[in-house]
């Protein structure tokens, strides 16, 4: 019980922060949907693939507020001391971390919302009621991995190293994750290493869910494998983002 | 205070999410048609429930691809277009086993799910594209047609009434000529009309009846037979006749006509549909009245649902219908589902779901009641590719809300209609929005036998192959301060079932009609022959027994006025003529003035 009301104070604190400081999280919000407005909706051309992108960008849109919104945050909070105090105060480790998984969820649900909004009322994207709700769940589930990989590289890194170390994995994952443009047109060797990313796999799941034909010589779109690989990729963050959690830079 | 801060935020953001889920386009089901109309794209049924072979499937898929159903199962890789079929069972295109096929009667059979009519009675010159359309895949509005053709009556018998030629007979030498003429024209089975108990109309002679029943059985058709009374069914039973087209309702069927239907293996379309309506029940008119139903019914389809026969008939009883249909069932005679559409209190389509629901009323369970509408009478028939959900088959699938198996209104609770594998527009044709008609006037006949955008004529039953006549011209007099009349002389004779002979107004250019809604009565001055008189009105879009009221004139002046709402299932916003007429026989002369609405 105790643990619970820590918890929402907790990430009624995170919110309360970006609510008063919005300019750290308002850029990752409006990134992606520009992105997409960009790419899916004025220069698709004859091809339309607005449906298809929506899908990807759904995860793109998350990425940004989990990977930077939260996770690399801790990095200056920790340079600032406010880590230190954390760790003496008598709350336990996980609701901090809980805290900001929760956080980043909503913040990143209104990412996917713009998206939506652009996607179906200006891309003409048109999908069964069911599906949407579906894609929403998925995509604000999406958070999940990229909170971990967030907040690991915010407690191993200083600040300066952890934006910059953000960055290139964050592109990383967006482009050899398939999410700007799939991953069929790539090299053999770039197709392997997406296999090893999040970021793909959700995509893939994303692109089921709403129906996408799926890629030149391959089978129809499953979810059941892309699922699995994300459960155990999720699972493996979390120990890595608890252990980072014991041996940050002081 | 901060705690409750995420509950809100939790609370707000689930509360917008679920807004925008909700108005966020979905897809439009007319660009899924486009779509289609333009690459012949297959079409893939997901998550729907499938009754096939009588029993309900777990959800999968349907693949249905050049106009039939090209796959059937769980994981069915495809970049077809989809419809979502979750909630919704699929069950195979309806068949209707006895109807008559004119106007827009397949495109209002489709609309509700019956994709395949069998007409126990059509012009011959339709059977040839009928034929060639059943046996096509390609996207179509109309329903398949298959047929009896021309029947097989007495002159002057049942049938010859419709003013459609019949080639009758009278005697068994001409049996063999008359069913190899049938088949050379394109009928797919024989059906007769056996009807000797009944003193007010001709019929064939049992051997008549029994010689066509050999021929037939000889050139390789199935024989049916319309019968109205138990003794007539039991003598074509014996004779060897394949089915009978109605059950017979004058009185309670006996063990030995049990067993002969049984031994001979005889199969009955009951209709109790049109019994039901006969014997006065108006379970028609609530079904009309249903807002789902109404909105889809076309002109045609309002009309004869909502007219009845006048006066029922003595061998029409539906309680000994429903017990007879009950009787032959439990001894394992074969029921087949056939609504005998358009007949008054009858429609296209609509009848079928009333039928259906009348046979589980006479002891059918649901599922035997969809077997008897589909798949039963596709095997009677021989109808290949038909009446169930198969591989192969063809595309013609309803999806419904609920479970027919359990619930035979389910039927009829359509979402989908998929004709040849492409999904069927049910919105009714709309009748052309009628110009309102703002003048009343429709004939003072002071300069001529034309009134604005109306004209005058002679009309008589003769243009049915009846033998009344009559001819109209202007005349001088008339009531009140007019100078000229219309005035009309002829005859009604015998030799047609509804005799008619007079004047009628029709609109100038073919094809036009007014919406004249906004008037209450048709008024005119008449005199003439005294005796009752009928105003027949007519609506376009309607090609049934047009509505009528009468009234009775003497050798004086006097006006009459006609209540419009009072002319049964006849549409005001789409008024095409009327026609004064007399309707007792004998000769009659009349004089016609000042016929106007009025509001």
């Amino acid at each position: 019980m105790m643990m619970l009301k820590s918890l929402w104070i907790e990430t009624g604190a995170e919110i309360l922060k970006v609510v008063r400081a919005p300019e750290y999280i308002i850029p990752t919000l409006l990134f992606p949907v520009a992105f997409y407005f960009m790419f899916g909706v004025i220069l698709a051309g004859s091809s339309n693939n607005a449906g298809y992108l929506l899908a990807t960008y759904g995860i793109f849109a998350v990425m940004g507020p989990a990977i930077f919104g939260f996770g690399v945050s801790t990095a200056t909070e920790r340079e600032k001391g406010w880590l230190t105090l954390k760790r003496a105060a008598p709350a336990p480790a996980v609701n901090y971390i809980a805290a900001k998984v929760i956080s980043t969820i909503i913040f990143a649900a209104m990412a996917i919302a713009l998206l939506y909004i652009v996607g179906g009322f200006v891309g003409g994207v048109e999908l069964p009621r069911r599906t949407w709700a579906l894609l929403l769940l998925t995509h604000m589930l999406s958070v999940l991995p990229f909170i971990l990989i967030g907040l690991t590289l915010g407690f191993l890194l200083n600040a300066n190293a952890a934006i910059a170390f953000a960055n290139i994995v964050f592109m990383g994952l967006a482009v050899l994750g398939g999410l700007w443009i799939p991953i069929f047109v790539f090299p053999e060797l770039m197709q392997t290493i997406a296999r090893f990313l999040p970021s793909y796999h959700l995509g893939e799941i994303a692109l089921a869910i709403s129906g996408q034909p799926a890629a030149p010589g391959q089978g129809a779109r499953e979810i059941g494998g892309h699922l699995a690989m994300v459960i155990n990729m999720t699972i493996g963050l979390a120990a890595l983002t608890l252990f980072a959690w014991t041996r940050q830079r002081k | 205070m901060i705690k409750h801060i995420t509950l809100l935020a939790i609370a707000v953001l689930a509360a917008l999410l679920t807004v925008l889920i909700f108005t966020l386009p979905v897809p439009d089901k007319a660009d899924v048609d486009k779509a289609d109309v333009n690459g012949g794209v297959a079409l893939l049924i997901d998550n729907v429930r499938v009754v096939q072979n009588g029993e309900l499937s777990a959800p999968q898929s349907i693949l249905l691809q050049d106009g039939v159903i090209a796959d059937i199962g769980p994981d069915i890789e495809s970049d077809a277009k989809r419809i979502d079929g979750s909630g919704l069972t699929a069950i195979a295109g309806l068949i209707d086993a006895h109807t008559h096929s004119y106007g827009s009667a397949l495109e209002d059979a489709l609309r509700f799910g019956v994709t395949t009519n069998i007409d126990m009675f059509t012009d011959i010159s339709l059977l040839g594209d009928a034929k060639g359309s059943r046996e096509s895949g390609a996207q179509t509005d109309k329903t398949d047609l298959f047929s009896a053709g021309m029947m097989a009556t007495a002159p002057g018998g049942h049938g010859t009434q419709y003013g459609i030629a019949i080639e009758t007979l009278t005697q068994p030498a001409q049996a063999d000529a008359w069913i190899a003429k049938r088949k050379a024209e394109g009928s797919d089975f024989i059906k007769m009309v056996y009807m000797p108990d009944q003193t007010h109309i001709p019929s064939i002679d049992l051997p008549t009846a029994k010689a066509l029943i050999t021929a037939a059985h000889k050139q390789g058709l199935m024989a049916l037979a319309h019968i109205s009374t138990q003794e007539a069914a039991r003598d074509l039973m014996l004779a060897g006749i394949d089915g009978l087209v109605h059950i017979f309702a004058d009185q309670p069927v006996t063990s030995e006509v049990i067993k002969l239907a049984k031994d001979g293996d005889v199969f009955i379309i009951p209709t109790l549909s049109v019994i039901a309506s006969v014997d006065g029940r108006q379970d028609a008119a609530a079904l009309a009245s249903q807002q789902d139903i109404a909105s889809r019914l076309s002109p045609m389809q309002s009309q004869t649902l909502t007219l009845s026969f006048s006066g029922g008939a003595p061998d029409f009883n539906y309680d000994i219908a429903s017990e007879n249909v009950r009787k032959f069932h439990q001894a394992g005679v074969r029921i087949l589902a056939g609504s005998d559409a358009p007949n008054p209190g009858t429609a296209h389509g609509v009848s079928l779901h009333q039928e259906l629901q009348h046979l589980v009323e006479s002891g059918l369970s649901p599922r035997e009641a969809l077997f008897a509408g589909s798949a039963l009478t596709a095997t009677v028939f021989s109808m290949p590719r038909r009446g169930d959900i198969k591989i192969g088959n063809k595309g013609d699938i309803l999806l419904v809300r609920g479970n027919p198996l359990e619930d035979i209104g389910a039927a009829l609770a359509i979402e989908v209609v998929l004709k040849n594998g492409h999904r069927v527009d049910r919105s009714a044709a709309k009748a052309k929005a009628s110009e309102a008609l703002s003048n009343s006037d429709l004939g003072d006949f002071e300069t001529s036998l034309s009134a604005q955008m109306f004209k005058w004529s002679e009309t008589s039953d003769a243009m049915a192959n009846g033998n009344s006549a009559a001819s109209i011209m202007r005349a001088e007099g008339g009531p009140r301060d007019s100078a000229h009349v219309l005035k009309a002389v002829g005859r009604i004779s015998s030799g047609f079932p509804y005799p008619w002979a007079g004047a009628a107004l029709s609109a100038s250019s073919q094809r036009e009609s007014y919406d004249i809604s906004s008037f209450e009565t048709v008024n005119f001055d008449m005199k003439g022959t005294p005796g009752t008189y009928r105003l027949m009105v007519f609506a376009a879009g309607n090609m049934g027994i047009p509505p009528s009221q009468e009234f009775r004139i003497t050798n004086s002046w006097e006006r009459v006025s006609l209540k419009i709402d009072e002319f049964k299932g006849f549409d005001a916003k789409a008024f095409a003529g009327l026609a004064v007429v007399a309707g007792t026989q004998g000769p009659f002369e009349f004089e016609l003035d000042n016929v106007s609405f009025e509001p």
